[in-house]
C-alpha cells in the first residue's frame, strides 16, 4: 500500500542511526488507516508547529474513571482514521515479565481493535496502546480482562505501581520488589480505577539504592530498598578485583561519606558512617553485601515538572521491614491519602502539599514522629541549621 | 446508611452542577458527608461506585478527573 501523504518533514526523522519512530509508524500505515492517517496529521503539524491533538473528555469503559486517555484529532473530516485515537494503558506485570504467547495476546487484540501502534511502556510503567476509537473501547476491554489483563491507572488516581525486578534477577535486592507491587496493586484496586484524588499518585518500588528504575525522582511514594547493620566484607574476593581494578580510586575516593579505608590489601567500612548508597557493592557484587536486616526507606513527594517544577523525594520512614501482609505500609499510605485529600488543591501533588504546608505540618497530620534521618538529601535535614561558624568549629 | 438514598442525592448534585462547576469525586464525597447526617466517605464512596458501574454517571478528564452525567 502506498503513501496516503507527502511526508518531508517526517522523513527527515528516519535519517540517521537511531531508531525512528516514523519508520514504525509507517510499518503500521501498511495495515491500518489509523497509521495512515497520523502520518499525515503529524506531517502537518511539523508543518504548522501546531498540535491538532485534543485530549481528555468523556470516554472510557463503564465503571472506571481510568485506563483510558481520550484523544482527538481537530481536522477529523481531512484525517477521519485520527478522527478518534484514545490511548489504553494496559497493567504491566510486575518486573516487566512477559511470555512471547501474552505479548502476541495483546497484540492480537490491538491489531483487530485499534492503530497496532504501541509505546512499551509509558514512564508509569503501563503497556501503551496508541490510537484506538470510542466504540472499540468496551471490546478490547472485554477481551483484554477475559484473559486476565487489567487496564491501568490515569486520571486523578492511584497509577499503575512499578518496580524493578528485584529479587527475580537481582541478588542484592533488599525487598521483594515485585510482591510488594502486585499487593499494591491488588489493595489498591478502587484508588486506581475510580479517581478520587486531588490529583495523580504514583508508587514505584526499587531493591535498593541503585534505584534502577528512578523512584526517588519519578515517585509520589519511592520505597527503596535498604539494610541495618554492617555491610558483608569477603577480603579474598576483595584481592581478586584489586587485580583488575583501582579500589583505592574506584571504591574508597567515591565513596560519598568517606566511610571505607584500603590499606595493607585490606578493605574496611566504618559502618556508622555509611550512608547505604549501594556504589561500592555495585561495583564489587562478589565481595561486598548488604547487611543482614533487609528492608526500605520510604520516600515521599517526587514529581516531575507538569503544573510547576520538578521535586525529588523526601525520606519519612528511614526503616520499615516491609513483608506481607504489609498492614503497617497500608496503614500508613491510608494515612497520607487522608491528610492529602483533606488539604490539597485540585491538582496538587502531595510533594507540593508537603511544600506548601510544611514538613512538621505534614507529620502531625499523618502521626509521624520526627526524625533526623528524614532528610531530603544527604547531610541535609530539616531540622538543624548551620552557620559556617559552626561548621568551622 | 441507607446507600440508595445516598445514591439519590449524588445524582442530584451532578444534576444540579452540571454547566455550573464541574465537581471531583472528593468534592462529591465531601458534599454528601456535609448534607447527609451519618453517610460517611466510605458510603458515599460505594454508592457512587453503583451510580458509575450501572451507568448513570461517568468520569470525565479536564486536567482532573471529574463526575458527570453521561451524554445524551
Amino acid at each position: 500500500m502506498g503513501k496516503k501523504y507527502a511526508t518531508p518533514l517526517l522523513d527527515e526523522l528516519k535519517k540517521g542511526a537511531f531508531p525512528s519512530f516514523v519508520t514504525e509508524i509507517e510499518k503500521a500505515a501498511e495495515k491500518t488507516e489509523y497509521a495512515r492517517d497520523l502520518l499525515g496529521l503529524l506531517e502537518q503539524s511539523y508543518r504548522e508547529k501546531l498540535t491538532h491533538w485534543k485530549h481528555g473528555g468523556i470516554v472510557g469503559v463503564r465503571g472506571y474513571g481510568g485506563g483510558v486517555i481520550g484523544r482527538y484529532s481537530d481536522l477529523p473530516d481531512k484525517y477521519p482514521g485520527v478522527a478518534h485515537f484514545h490511548t489504553v494503558r494496559v497493567n504491566q506485570p510486575s518486573g516487566f515479565y512477559y511470555t512471547t504467547a501474552a505479548l502476541r495476546e495483546v497484540m492480537g487484540i490491538w491489531d483487530k481493535y485499534g492503530s497496532g501502534l504501541t509505546n512499551m511502556h509509558g514512564s508509569t510503567g503501563d503497556m501503551v496502546l496508541l490510537g484506538t476509537n470510542t466504540e472499540s473501547l468496551e471490546a478490547i476491554f472485554a477481551e483484554l480482562s477475559s484473559r486476565g489483563w487489567d487496564l491501568g491507572g490515569s486520571g486523578s488516581a492511584m497509577r499503575t505501581p512499578s518496580c524493578c525486578l528485584g529479587k527475580s534477577r537481582c541478588e542484592w535486592a533488599c525487598i521483594d520488589t515485585m510482591a510488594l507491587t502486585n499487593e499494591i496493586t491488588q489493595h489498591f484496586q478502587d484508588e486506581m480505577h475510580r479517581p478520587a484524588f486531588p490529583y495523580k499518585f504514583k508508587f514505584k518500588v526499587a531493591g535498593c539504592a541503585v534505584d534502577c528504575i528512578a523512584s526517588i525522582a519519578r515517585a509520589d511514594m519511592s520505597i527503596i530498598g535498604t539494610w541495618k547493620g554492617d555491610i558483608g566484607i569477603k577480603q579474598d574476593e576483595v584481592a581478586n578485583y584489586s587485580k583488575t581494578m583501582d579500589i583505592q580510586k574506584e571504591i574508597i575516593d567515591m565513596c560519598p561519606t568517606g566511610c571505607m579505608t584500603y590499606t595493607g590489601g585490606k578493605l574496611s567500612i566504618d559502618n556508622s558512617n555509611c550512608n547505604r548508597c549501594m556504589h561500592c557493592i555495585a561495583q564489587m557484587t562478589k565481595a561486598l553485601s548488604p547487611g543482614p536486616e533487609r528492608g526500605a526507606t520510604i520516600l515521599l513527594g517526587s514529581k516531575a515538572p507538569i503544573v510547576t517544577g520538578a521535586l525529588m523525594s523526601w525520606v519519612i520512614v528511614p526503616f520499615i521491614k516491609l513483608e506481607p501482609p504489609y498492614e503497617e505500609f497500608f496503614e500508613l499510605v491510608g494515612k497520607i491519602w487522608e491528610w492529602w485529600d483533606e488539604h490539597g488543591k485540585n491538582r496538587e501533588r502531595i510533594g507540593e502539599l508537603i511544600e506548601r504546608m510544611g514538613f512538621p505540618t505534614f507529620l502531625k497530620g499523618v502521626e509521624l514522629t520526627p526524625h533526623p534521618a528524614m532528610i531530603k538529601s544527604p547531610r541535609r535535614d530539616p531540622f538543624f541549621f548551620w552557620d559556617e561558624e559552626d561548621i568551622q568549629r | 446508611m441507607d446507600i440508595e438514598s445516598i445514591k439519590k442525592e449524588i445524582v442530584a448534585l451532578i444534576e444540579e452542577s452540571m454547566g455550573k462547576k464541574k465537581l471531583k469525586p472528593g468534592d462529591v464525597f465531601k458534599k454528601i458527608v456535609e448534607i447527609h447526617p451519618g453517610a460517611t466517605k466510605d458510603n458515599a464512596k460505594a454508592a457512587l461506585r453503583e451510580l458509575m458501574d450501572a451507568g448513570t454517571l461517568v468520569y470525565s478528564y479536564k486536567g482532573g478527573s471529574y463526575v458527570e452525567m453521561p451524554p445524551k
